[in-house]
């Protein structure tokens, strides 16, 4: 009782809004679907995985590189599907926030309260991303997964979940101006799913159509466009080249496009001194035969040396695209791996999902400035 | 001067090329239950959004409390109890939750909100609904609920568009009892509404507007004698002949039959007002233009 009543009062808006929305019983509904369908798709990634034959556990040793590759793509599909999901259920969880109090006739006597506008956007978008981070918590469990299988680093599996909760966040802010600034609920829905799919598919379109002319020959079309994609900029916080591995996963062909972006228009950041990327191995202990762990796991879990942060710096003033940086040999299997050279989009010098979430918060932010303008008292236009 | 709990001078709000309230003079003493009566459209709504701090005039300006709506909404705010003549509720929330969370948008402590939703429940007679759903309640109550809401904040002015609608005859007489109270709270109230009879035996002052105008303001009883030079009183009397006179105010009525039956003898068989009720001052005094 001390410990609540020394907290600072939760956000009236947002106290209100959690317990009318924990109400409705579609909640709990609601999130039990969304982990089958993350579970539905980890089993199947994981079935494709298994039908590989490189990827055997059972055979005496583990193609950790296999393996890896696998892990990977559990994640990134994963990923993929979390991010969908984020495009499907936030605007349809914030397009009434505003414009279903006006229906409802309750906007005014909120607006008449002491409570500031900018109070009650932040209720209002907070009670729409509560459901989402609960969303988010209730999946951590299965992100674990692909992190044993390994092949993921946990940097890479924090910039996936920034990345969902930057596109939970931008997307609210966008919807919840739609529902502030349109009178209808209705008419909200339909206009910020439109721009949902004008981020997504979109922005593909007008980058592809700017491709159109050239065919190929001169510089490749502006990246910048990409940068309003969710899809496209969590691509580029992905690691792996998994085209080469054997598994195909949804964000391959959106990190080509970034990377190929890149290569014509920043040749010079390309051939310079790299920056390594991370490639680790990640191995559950019980996976890895004992002499793998003599040799190369020194505890659960740890990145294999060779194939570590400073990897690539075998690579560096080189420039090549395929480095050979020596042999590894683990669980028994000698194998050689190519080093990628930093090949991730920039713009400007900038990583691209850099200034894809700077872009995404200039437009929350002139979200937000709208929305409070316009539920703003008194009115000087009606 | 400072005795006026709301104030307006020439206050204007126009709609494009309608003019819902045109040049509005209002001065409603502290304390006062005021009434402003008009036909639909008139633009008593329109006015209590202004003084609300909903919408902005157009031109001229008001006060609630001292302090400008327009200007200093916050402050009016703080002062002000209103009660919109459309209801609205929110689902899936208690009686209780629906006035707690008004009682947290206005800042006060959580500690006073239990002992606070208790008295407001009381006040407006709705404790059995206490835990039960906002949007399961009858209109009525709904109404009672939104006053209560309205008082939150323990506000000096309320103004209540239309609170009688929607009430049955036994609420209506609460609400009468209520207004009274608040009155003797020290409270100014101010209210619209259609049913006359009503506003008559409610307000201690009332104002008639149409089409955006002030027609006529005052007491009740004191408004009706200066519009029409006094009101009619019609004497039947034993044989059958009726008499009518034009009296002004109390006295002189009881003086006219004062003097019917003792000075003159008369056999007085009914003694009564005729049309001086608010009703038939509205009759006379609007058009019925609708704007
Ligand atoms: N938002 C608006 N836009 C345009 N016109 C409006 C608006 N609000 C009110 N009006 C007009 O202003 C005039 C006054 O309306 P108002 O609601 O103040 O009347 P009222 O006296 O409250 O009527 P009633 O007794 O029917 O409630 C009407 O002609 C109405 O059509
Ligand atoms: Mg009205």
């Amino acid at each position: 009782m001390t410990v609540f009543t020394a907290l600072p009062p939760l956000n009236p808006v947002l106290a209100r809004e959690l317990k009318q929305r924990m109400r409705g019983r579609h909640v709990w509904l609601v999130v039990t679907l969304y982990l089958v369908i993350l579970v539905l798709i980890l089993r199947w990634v994981y079935d494709a995985a298994s039908r590989d034959s490189q990827f055997d556990q059972f055979n005496g040793g583990v193609n950790l590189l296999a393996s890896a590759a696998a892990g990977r793509a559990i994640f990134q599909w994963l990923l993929f599907f979390m991010l969908l999901l984020v495009c499907f259920i936030v605007p349809g969880l914030t397009a009434g926030a505003i414009s279903g109090e006006r229906e409802r006739q309750t906007l005014i006597a909120l607006q008449l309260t002491l409570l500031r506008p900018r109070s009650i956007v932040a209720g209002k978008l907070l009670a729409s991303l509560a459901f989402v981070v609960l969303l988010i918590v209730a999946s951590l469990p299965l992100l674990t997964v692909p992190f044993l299988v390994g092949g993921v680093a946990l940097s890479e599996v924090l910039k996936g979940l920034v990345m969902v909760l930057a596109t939970a966040v931008t997307l609210a802010c966008l919807t919840l101006a739609c529902s502030a600034l349109l009178r209808r609920t209705q008419a909200a829905t339909v206009v910020a799913y439109g721009l949902v799919l004008a981020m997504v598919l979109g922005t593909l379109i007008v980058y592809g159509a700017q491709q159109v002319p050239r065919r190929g020959v001169g510089p490749r079309p502006d990246p910048w466009i990409l940068a309003l994609n969710p899809f496209a900029a969590t691509a580029d916080v992905v690691q792996g080249r998994t085209q080469f591995e054997g598994f195909t996963t949804p964000f391959g062909p959106l990190r080509d496009l970034l990377r190929l972006s890149a290569e014509d228009r920043f040749s010079e950041v390309f051939a310079g001194p790299t920056v390594a990327e991370d490639l680790p191995l990640r191995v559950a202990p019980a996976q890895v035969p004992a002499t793998a762990v003599a040799r190369a796991v020194p505890a659960p879990a740890t990145t294999i040396p060779g194939l570590g942060t400073d990897f690539g710096s075998s690579s560096s003033g080189s420039g090549g695209f395929f480095i050979d940086s020596g042999n590894s040999s683990v669980g028994g299997q000698s194998f050689a791996v190519g080093a990628l050279p930093d090949d991730r989009a920039r713009l400007g010098g900038v990583r691209f999902w850099v200034v894809a979430l700077w872009t995404w918060l200039a437009l929350a932010v002139a979200a937000v400035v709208l929305t409070v303008r316009r539920i703003s008292l008194p009115a000087t236009r009606e | 001067m400072t005795e006026a709990a709301v104030r307006t001078v020439a206050l204007t709000k126009r709609y494009g090329s309608l003019t819902a309230v045109d040049g509005l003079d209002l001065e409603i003493p502290k304390g006062s239950v005021f009434g402003l009566i008009g036909p639909n459209g008139a633009g008593k709504s329109t006015t209590f959004a202004i003084l609300a701090s909903i919408v902005s005039p157009t031109a001229g300006r008001a006060e609630v409390a001292g302090f400008d709506p327009s200007s200093d909404a916050r402050s009016v705010r703080r002062h002000l109890g209103y009660m919109p003549d459309v209801l609205g509720v929110y689902d899936n929330l208690r009686v209780d939750e629906y006035l707690e969370f008004f009682a947290a948008a206005h800042e006060l402590r959580r500690s006073s909100w239990t002992g606070l939703v208790d008295g407001l429940l009381e006040l407006v007679g709705l404790e059995v609904k206490r835990e039960a759903m906002v949007e399961s309640l009858s209109r009525g109550m709904k109404q009672r609920l939104a006053l209560a809401r309205a008082l939150v904040h323990d506000p000096d002015v309320l103004v209540l568009d239309e609170p009688a609608s929607g009430l049955d005859p036994r609420a209506r007489v609460e609400l009468r009892t209520l207004l009274g109270e608040l009155r003797a709270m020290g409270k100014t109230v101010v209210i619209s509404s259609h049913i006359l009879t009503e506003m008559e035996e409610m307000c201690s002052h009332v104002a008639i507007m149409e089409a955006g105008r002030l027609l006529a303001s005052g007491e009740p009883a004191e408004i009706g004698d200066r519009l029409r030079g006094g009101h009619q009183v019609v004497v039947r009397l034993a044989g059958g002949e009726v008499l009518r006179y034009t009296v002004t105010g109390e006295e002189a009525q009881r003086d006219l039959l004062h003097r019917l039956i003792v000075d003159e003898g008369l056999p007085v068989v009914e003694f009564r007002e005729e049309g001086a009720g608010l009703e038939q001052l509205f009759m006379d005094v609007t058009e019925g233009t609708l704007q």
